[in-house]
């Protein structure tokens, strides 16, 4: 047994029972039974360490790539059946196709197609990359709309390829995600990965064969199991990664703010920011009925996580809203930012939808509901460290459009540049 | 080769303790971990000036290790895989001892990923509550917390097994 003092337990809140004493000195002699394979030895380790430093040196020197991950999908705090472990499906052959370069930016771009990453009615799809300057990635998840009824389902996106990234990403300087990404924006040189929104479940689903009341019959709500695809060819192919963004716009920015975990079980401590352009969750029973997420649950197959009560501050409640407490408390080294207009369409509308599904209608989201909803949320992140909201007086779903960029949401240039700084 | 970086000394102080722990962490994949461990050595040593300067170098490389598993365990089934005692256990040990360790093993690894990561590194790698909180990025309470939920199931775990 070791003797080592940190074994003991002391001052400082690790004072157990006997019985747990018991069961740690267990565990501890059990640990010690565990016979560890011989590893490679220290001299071929530092040859490896060399190498890879030696690489990213050149790399750098050749002005190589910045890898921005862009996560462009709706993606939700809530997490699937799996949650808490790793689940990636196993990476399939991809095939690249170069499309060219944005006008005005640098960076080549490329789509992969990837046989395993399905839309919700079983299309094929892939995912696109934009090569930047460094070792830093933004991920973009793109917006689709969700899928939650006839309507709804009928409105949402259920495909995207190649053509789709040229005419929606390459051929507009980057798109919906110019104004982080375009020429000039604060992820200009940054590399971009952007998974497409494809399953209308704002990247979160687990669940194949559902049928929807009152929709289309046997949908595929798999978009976290695609996220999880895409991140594991990303990890595999872009080892030296240093530095990591998630982001989105209108739906994916909730979208985003769903998938943190997500993104964080890969990119560890290599992600440091989250930047939720639209998407934003007002603090209100009224606004986020709980009966939406219930329908959200029934038909993605997604929950809270476990330790969601270890990191809100009422355990006994589940409120969506309080994923903001929850990422600042779970991320305390992740630099989060929630953008909002005062008035959001799409997610009044979004909160609507699925309803039917509810023993007692909800109120209508109105604007004005809706704008005190945002004005609360703005006063509640004022106290919460790692959040900056930005608040723009507009009926918008993304404030930072690519018509008017970064520049047209006061401040939001100035705490984007923290994250890129060295 | 001397040793004027002291990453020798760590090396071997440090090596079979992270295998264990992240064994542990892992549900029982000794192989996996020892990978996991010399890939983590190995991201140390690109920046060990930096690391070996951390209060503690030890849980650092052991969360590199840690993220390295869960980007190989994609799939739950491998994750939750339990230990094998031919693959894991010193032959060297008792029968009765190994037969323990291996009940307590199987009752590890039936813990949320979370748990059983705290587990590692409070009980196999000897850091305090504090410093599992410091490492995590969490309050030292969430560490409390999580390590008294897994020492009740896996208290209530054994005394099934004892019971059948």
């Amino acid at each position: 047994m070791s003797e080592d003092p940190r074994h003991g337990d002391g001052p400082g809140g690790d004072v157990v029972g006997s019985d747990d004493d018991a069961l740690a000195a267990r565990i501890r002699a059990a640990a010690e039974l565990i016979e560890p394979p011989t590893g490679a030895p220290v001299p071929v380790l530092r040859r490896r360490a060399q190498r890879r430093v030696r690489r990213r040196r050149g790399l750098a020197a050749a002005g190589s790539v910045a890898v921005v991950l862009a996560v462009a999908a709706s993606a939700t705090l809530l997490v699937g059946p799996n949650h808490g472990r790793v689940s990636v499906a196993e990476p399939v052959a991809v095939a690249d196709r170069a499309l060219g370069r944005s006008p005005g930016v640098a960076g080549e771009w490329t789509w992969r197609d990837m046989e395993a990453l399905k839309s919700r009615t079983g299309k094929a799809s892939g995912y696109g990359i934009r090569e930047g300057a460094g070792d830093d990635l933004l991920v973009y998840l793109d917006e689709s709309g969700v899928c939650l009824d006839g309507d709804s389902c009928r409105a949402s996106a259920d495909g995207f390829g190649a053509n789709d990234l040229r005419r929606r990403f390459v051929a507009r300087n980057g798109g919906p995600a110019a104004p982080l990404i375009g020429p000039g924006a604060p992820f200009a040189g940054w590399d971009v990965a952007v998974v497409p929104g494809i399953t209308g479940d704002l990247h979160s689903g687990r669940q194949s064969g559902v049928d929807v009341p009152g929709g289309p019959a046997g949908q595929r709500f798999v978009g976290s199991e695609n996220l999880d695809l895409v991140l594991a060819w990303l990890a595999e192919e872009r080892p030296n990664t240093q530095r990591v963004v998630l982001a989105g716009s209108g739906s994916g920015g909730l979208a985003t703010l769903l998938a943190t975990p997500q993104v964080e079980r890969v990119a560890g401590e290599r992600l440091v920011g989250v930047i939720a352009n639209g998407g934003a969750v007002p603090g209100s029973g009224q606004i986020v009925p709980s009966c939406v997420v219930r329908h959200w649950s029934l038909l993605w197959g997604v929950g809270y996580p476990d330790d969601w009560g270890d990191h809100v501050p009422d355990p006994s409640t589940k409120r969506l809203a309080d994923l903001y407490p929850y990422l600042a408390d779970r991320f305390p080294n992740v630099a989060f930012a929630q953008l909002s207009g005062t008035d959001d369409p799409t997610m009044r509308a979004l909160f609507r939808t699925g309803t039917d599904q509810c023993d007692q209608q909800p109120a209508p989201v109105t604007s004005a509901g809706f704008g005190a909803g945002v004005a609360s949320l703005d006063r509640r992140l004022a106290n919460l460290k790692g959040w900056e909201f930005f608040l723009v007086d507009e009926t918008t779903s993304a404030p930072l459009a690519p018509s008017d960029g970064a520049a047209a949401v006061p401040g939001f240039l100035k705490w984007a540049q923290t994250l890129v700084e060295p | 080769m001397g040793d004027a970086d002291g990453f020798d000394e760590f090396y071997a102080a440090c090596r079979p303790r992270l295998v264990r722990a992240l064994t542990v962490a892992c549900g029982g994949d000794v192989e996996a971990a020892a990978d996991a461990t010399d890939e983590a050595l190995v991201r140390a040593l690109e920046r060990w000036k930096r690391v070996r300067a951390m209060p503690s170098a030890e849980a650092w490389v052991f969360a590199v290790g840690r993220n390295h598993l869960r980007r190989r365990f994609r799939r739950r089934s491998t994750e939750r895989r339990l230990l094998q005692a031919h693959r894991v256990l010193d032959a060297e040990a008792s029968s009765a001892g190994v037969a323990e360790a291996m009940e307590l093993w199987a009752a590890v690894a039936e813990l949320p990923t979370r748990d059983r990561e705290v587990v590692a590194y409070r009980y196999v790698l000897g850091l305090t509550e504090a410093e599992v909180a410091g490492a995590l990025g969490v309050a030292t309470g969430t560490v409390s917390a999580a390590l008294s939920r897994a020492r009740t199931r896996l208290r209530s775990q054994l005394a099934e097994e004892v019971a059948r």
